[in-house]
C-alpha cells in the first residue's frame, strides 16, 4: 500500500527571479507503508529540497505530493496536518533545542497538535525511553546535556509526534564511529518496535546500505535509480561513477575486479565480503 | 524567506563610484547632502539636482533599482507634500477655501522638500550602493584612525572589526533563522496565527537557538582569532592600502565645483523659501 | 631533510611532560575526571602524525594544548622549549603551532576570502607587500586562488576549511594541528582537506598534528597516537598501531576496511600478510594471495 507518494514533483528556488534554480525535477516516488528507505547522492542532488516536499514544508512548483491517497498541499490545514503525519529531522537537531527543560522541548511538537497534558507526558515518556535519555535528564535544561544526549533528545522530540513516516537527514552527521553505530541500531530498534516507515538522507552509502531495504539514489535534481539495495548495488560501478563514494568494502571487490580477478562487485556488507572472498578461494582451489 | 530583507544592499560594478576611495566617498556623500540642504533657491536646486543626476548615471546602477529605492519613500512624499501645499500660509494667496489655503510659499516649499528628499535618499543610497560594507567598514575605520591622538586607535580598531565580523555573520545567522524555522515548524511550530502576544511567544522557538548558537560562533570564533595571534590594533598592519588614485582627484574636482556653484547661486540670487 | 630519516636527526617540536588538564565545573564540589591525564608525547619535527579517539577520549583537548589555547592545569606543554603556561609566550608559540578547528564557519572572520587569510600575518605585523605574498601563496597551495575575491559563507564547507588552513599557512608556522577538520564536511569536502593535508606534510615538510575519528585518516599517517579515556594507550606506526586488534577495540574504534577484511579472513585460515590497512593495501594483497597459491 502506497504512503507517501510523489507525482511529477519539480522545485525551483526564486521562481521568476533572475536567480532561480531547479532543485529537482520531475520526481516520480511512491513509499511503501513500512519500509526503510535510504536516499543517497551527492551534495547539491536535491536531496534536502526532496525531503521538506514530504511533510509540505516545501509547495511544489509542479507536480503533487499525496499521503495515504490525498494532497498534501491541497489547504493550509492539511499542510499543517502533514507535519505531524511526517516527522522530519534535520541535521545537526541539536541547534534547535530551545525550551527551559528537556521534557518541555520534547514536549513541544505534542503540543503544537493541541493533545492532552496526560497523552503529551504519556509521549514524552515514550519517546525519551527510544532514545535513551534518564527521567532525571528530562528535568534538566537541554543546555546541560551533552552533544550525543542533545541530538538524542531532539530525535525525541520528533518521535513523541508519533509520525507514520519518519524523515531523519543526516542522522548520524558529525559522529564518531561508535556514535554512529549507536544512532542507527536506535533508529532500527524504533522501526521495529513502532512498524513505522523509516526514510532516511545520507552521505553514508556504508550506513544506509546496512540497513536500509530501498535506495533511492538522487542526481542532478532527479531521481537516478530506486530500487531495493541489491538491485542499486548491482552495478556498484556505476555509483562510483556518479561521484558517490560507495561503502569501503565495495571499494575492495571493485579494485580486485580492476585487476582481473573474476569476482562479483555487488557487495555492500563486511558478512557479504568474507562469504564471496572465500567462495572465489574455494572456486580457485585455494580454500576449501 | 527571510533572505529577501536586503540591507544597505551593495551591487557591485565597475564605475568610477565603485572603484572610488571609500574614505572619499564618505566625506564627499556627507558634504553633498549638507549642500543638497543649503541650496535656496531655483537655480541652486536646479544644480543640486543636476549634479545627483550625474552621480546616479556615473554609477552605472540599473533605473529600475534606483527607482525601487525611492518607493518606499513615495508616501512619506505624498503626505509631507499635502502637508506643505495646503497648509503653509506664506507667501502670496492662490486659492483658499474652508479647510485648505493653497499659497505660492506652499507651493515653493513643497517643490525644494520634494527634490530635497529624492536628492538626499538618492545620494546615501549610491553611497551603499557602490561601496561593499567592508570598503564602508575599511573606509570608516581609516576616517577615525586619527583619534588615536586622543588614545581612541583602540577603540576604532575594536569597533571596525566588530563591524567586519558582524557583516561577516550577517549571511550565516540568516542562513540559520532560515534552517531553525524549518526545523520548528516541522514540529508545528505556527508564525502566522493569533494575535501580536501570540506571535511574539510563537518566536521564542527561533530566538533561542539563534541565541545560544550566536555565543557557540562567537566563543568559537575568539578561540580561532587567538590563535591566529590576534591581540587588539596595536601592532596590526593591514594588506590592503588605500591610496587616492586620479579618479578620487577627478571626483574631488567635481565635489568643489558643486559646492561652489551652490553658494555662487545662492548668492547671485535671491532666496525663495 | 625531514625531521625523521633517522634516529639522530629527530628533533622534538612539541613536547607534553605529564601534562593534565580538566575543564572547569560549575557544579560545588564535584570532582570532575580530567578531560587528560599525565600526558607523556613528544612531537618531531617532519612527522605526520594521527591523534586518534572516540569522542570523549581528549583528544581535542591534546590539540588545543599545542598552542597554549589550554594550559595544562598540572604537568607541562613545551613548544621548541618555550613553555606554553607562560602567557608572555603566548604569540612566538603560536607563530610556530597553528591550530586549524573543526568548524569551518567559525574560524572564518573576513566577507572577503583573501582578507581572511590575511588576518594572521596582519596581526604579526608583517609588512603589507608581504603579506600579499603570502596570502596569495598560501591559497594557490590549499588550491583556492581563484576564491580570493568571493564571499567566504557561499563556499561549501570543503573549501572554507582550505581556506582557514590557509590562514595558518600565511603565518608560516612550522608545524599545524587540525582538530577534527573534516568532521562536518561532506565526503568531497573530506577529499580536498586531506589532500591538502597530505601535501602540505610531504611536499612542504610542514610537521601535521591530524586529530580525527576516522580510521581511513588516520592510516595515511606516519604515527598514529591512540587516546582512550583521557589517557594515550598505543603509539605507533599504522601497521603497528592495527595489528592490536585488542586496544582498537576497547577504545571504542574499529578497524580501517583493509585490516578488518584481513583479520576475518584470518579467522578462517587465510593469512595475507601483515601491514594491510587500506582497500587498496587488501586488494593488493589479495589478488597475490591468489597468484602465490595457485
Amino acid at each position: 500500500m502506497s504512503l507517501l507518494e510523489l507525482k511529477n514533483v519539480s522545485y525551483t528556488y526564486g521562481a521568476g527571479t533572475p536567480f532561480e534554480i531547479t532543485a529537482i525535477k520531475n520526481i516520480n516516488l511512491t513509499i511503501e507503508k513500512g519500509s526503510f528507505v535510504g536516499i543517497i547522492g551527492h551534495t547539491g542532488s536535491g536531496k534536502s529540497t526532496l525531503v521538506q516536499h514530504f511533510n509540505a514544508l516545501l509547495k511544489p512548483t509542479e507536480g503533487q505530493v499525496l499521503l495515504n491517497g490525498e494532497d498534501i498541499n491541497r489547504s493550509k490545514h492539511s499542510a499543517h496536518e502533514a507535519r505531524f503525519k511526517v516527522g522530519l529531522c534535520f541535521q545537526y537537531p541539536e541547534y534547535q533545542l530551545f525550551e527551559t527543560t528537556v521534557y518541555k522541548d520534547i514536549a513541544f511538537g505534542p503540543t503544537n497538535m493541541g493533545l492532552s497534558e496526560e497523552e503529551i507526558k504519556a509521549r514524552v515518556l515514550e519517546a525519551a525511553e527510544f532514545v535513551g535519555l534518564t527521567d532525571e535528564l528530562l528535568n534538566k535544561s537541554p543546555f546541560e546535556l551533552s552533544g550525543g544526549e542533545k541530538r538524542r533528545a531532539a530525535i525525541a522530540g520528533i518521535i513523541a509526534m508519533r509520525p507514520e513516516v519518519l524523515v531523519l537527514d543526516e542522522p548520524t552527521a558529525g559522529l564518531d564511529p561508535s556514535g554512529r553505530k549507536k544512532i542507527l541500531s536506535m533508529i532500527c530498534e524504533y522501526r521495529e518496535k513502532t512498524d513505522s516507515t523509516v526514510i532516511i538522507v545520507s552521505h553514508s552509502m556504508e550506513d544506509v546500505a546496512a540497513i536500509a531495504d530501498k535506495i533511492i539514489v538522487m542526481n542532478k535534481g532527479q531521481v537516478y535509480k530506486y530500487g531495493d539495495v541489491h538491485e542499486i548495488f548491482a552495478h556498484s560501478g556505476e555509483l562510483a561513477s556518479l561521484g558517490l563514494e560507495v561503502p569501503p568494502v565495495t571499494n575492495i571487490f571493485l579494485k580486485l575486479k580492476e585487476m582481473g580477478l573474476d569476482i562479483r562487485t555487488d557487495i555492500y556488507t563486511k558478512d557479504q565480503a568474507e562469504k564471496e572472498l572465500l567462495r572465489y578461494l574455494q572456486k580457485e582451489g585455494i580454500a576449501w | 524567506m527571510v533572505r529577501d530583507i536586503t540591507i544597505g544592499q551593495y551591487f557591485p560594478g565597475n564605475s568610477v563610484l565603485h572603484n572610488a576611495d571609500p574614505r572619499l566617498k564618505l566625506v564627499l556623500s556627507f558634504v553633498s547632502i549638507v549642500f543638497v540642504f543649503v541650496c535656496n533657491n531655483f537655480y541652486s536646486l536646479a544644480l543640486v539636482l543636476a549634479f545627483t543626476v550625474v552621480a546616479v548615471l556615473s554609477s552605472r546602477i540599473s533605473l529600475k533599482v534606483i527607482l525601487k529605492g525611492l518607493r518606499p519613500m513615495l508616501l512619506l512624499l505624498i503626505f509631507t507634500s499635502a502637508l506643505q501645499l495646503f497648509y503653509n500660509k506664506q507667501g502670496t494667496e492662490l486659492f483658499v477655501s474652508r479647510f485648505i489655503t493653497i499659497t505660492t510659499g506652499g507651493i515653493f516649499t513643497t517643490i525644494f522638500m520634494v527634490v530635497r528628499i529624492i536628492c538626499l535618499v538618492l545620494l546615501s543610497s549610491l553611497l551603499t550602493y557602490t561601496t561593499s560594507p567592508t570598503q564602508l567598514t575599511d573606509g570608516i575605520e581609516r576616517l577615525l584612525s586619527p583619534l588615536k591622538v586622543f588614545g581612541l586607535k583602540n577603540g576604532v580598531h575594536t569597533l571596525a572589526m566588530m563591524m567586519t565580523i558582524a557583516l561577516r555573520f550577517i549571511p550565516t545567522l540568516i542562513d540559520e533563522i532560515d534552517k531553525i524555522t524549518n526545523a520548528q515548524k516541522a514540529r508545528g511550530a505556527n508564525f502566522e496565527t493569533g494575535g501580536i502576544v501570540q506571535r511574539a511567544k510563537a518566536l521564542l522557538p527561533i530566538f533561542i537557538p539563534l541565541l545560544v548558537n550566536s555565543f557557540r560562533h562567537a566563543f568559537e570564533l575568539s578561540l580561532a582569532m587567538s590563535a591566529r595571534c590576534y591581540n587588539g590594533g596595536e601592532g596590526r598592519t593591514r594588506m590592503k592600502q588605500l591610496k587616492l588614485a586620479a579618479r578620487d582627484y577627478v571626483l574631488m574636482a567635481a565635489e568643489f565645483i558643486f559646492v561652489g556653484g551652490v553658494i555662487a547661486l545662492n548668492i547671485i540670487f535671491e532666496s525663495v523659501i | 631533510m625531514r625531521g625523521t630519516d633517522t634516529k639522530e636527526n629527530l628533533i622534538p617540536i612539541i613536547e607534553f611532560k605529564n601534562a593534565c588538564f580538566s575543564y572547569d565545573s560549575e557544579d560545588m564540589g564535584a570532582e570532575l575526571s580530567p578531560a587528560v591525564k599525565d600526558i607523556n608525547l613528544t612531537i618531531y619535527r617532519g612527522e605526520f602524525v594521527a591523534v586518534l579517539g572516540h569522542n570523549g577520549s581528549g583528544k581535542s583537548t591534546i590539540a588545543k594544548m599545542t598552542n597554549a589555547i589550554l594550559r595544562p592545569t598540572s604537568g607541562k606543554v613545551f613548544v621548541e622549549g618555550m613553555d606554553t603556561s607562560d602567557e608572555e609566550l603566548e604569540i612566538k608559540i603560536r607563530q610556530l603551532v597553528g591550530l586549524v578547528f573543526q568548524n569551518p564557519d567559525n574560524q572564518i572572520v573576513s566577507t572577503i576570502v583573501e582578507e581572511d587569510v590575511a588576518f594572521g600575518p596582519e596581526n604579526l605585523g608583517v609588512p603589507p607587500a608581504e603579506i600579499r605574498q603570502r596570502v596569495d601563496e598560501a591559497l594557490k597551495t590549499v588550491g583556492m586562488f581563484e576564491y580570493r575575491f568571493h564571499e567566504p559563507h557561499k563556499l561549501s564547507g570543503g573549501q572554507k576549511q582550505r581556506v582557514a588552513i590557509a590562514g595558518i599557512l600565511a603565518m608560516k608556522t612550522d608545524c599545524i594541528v587540525l582538530d577534527e577538520p573534516t568532521a562536518m564536511l561532506d565526503p568531497v569536502g573530506r577529499r580536498e582537506v586531506i589532500g591538502t593535508i597530505k601535501r602540505l606534510n610531504k611536499e612542504l615538510g610542514i610537521t601535521v598534528v591530524l586529530v580525527t575519528h576516522f580510521m581511513d585518516e588516520a592510516v595515511l599517517a606516519d604515527r598514529i597516537i591512540v587516546m582512550n579515556d583521557g589517557t594515550i594507550v598505543k603509539d605507533g606506526t599504522p601497521a603497528e598501531v592495527f595489528s592490536d586488534v585488542k586496544t582498537i577495540k576497547e577504545s571504542g574504534l574499529e578497524l580501517p576496511i583493509g585490516a578488518n577484511m584481513a583479520e576475518r579472513l584470518k579467522k578462517s585460515g587465510i593469512n595475507l600478510g601483515k601491514g594491510i590497512l587500506t582497500a587498496e593495501d587488501f586488494a593488493t594483497a589479495f589478488s597475490q594471495f591468489v597468484v602465490n597459491n595457485r
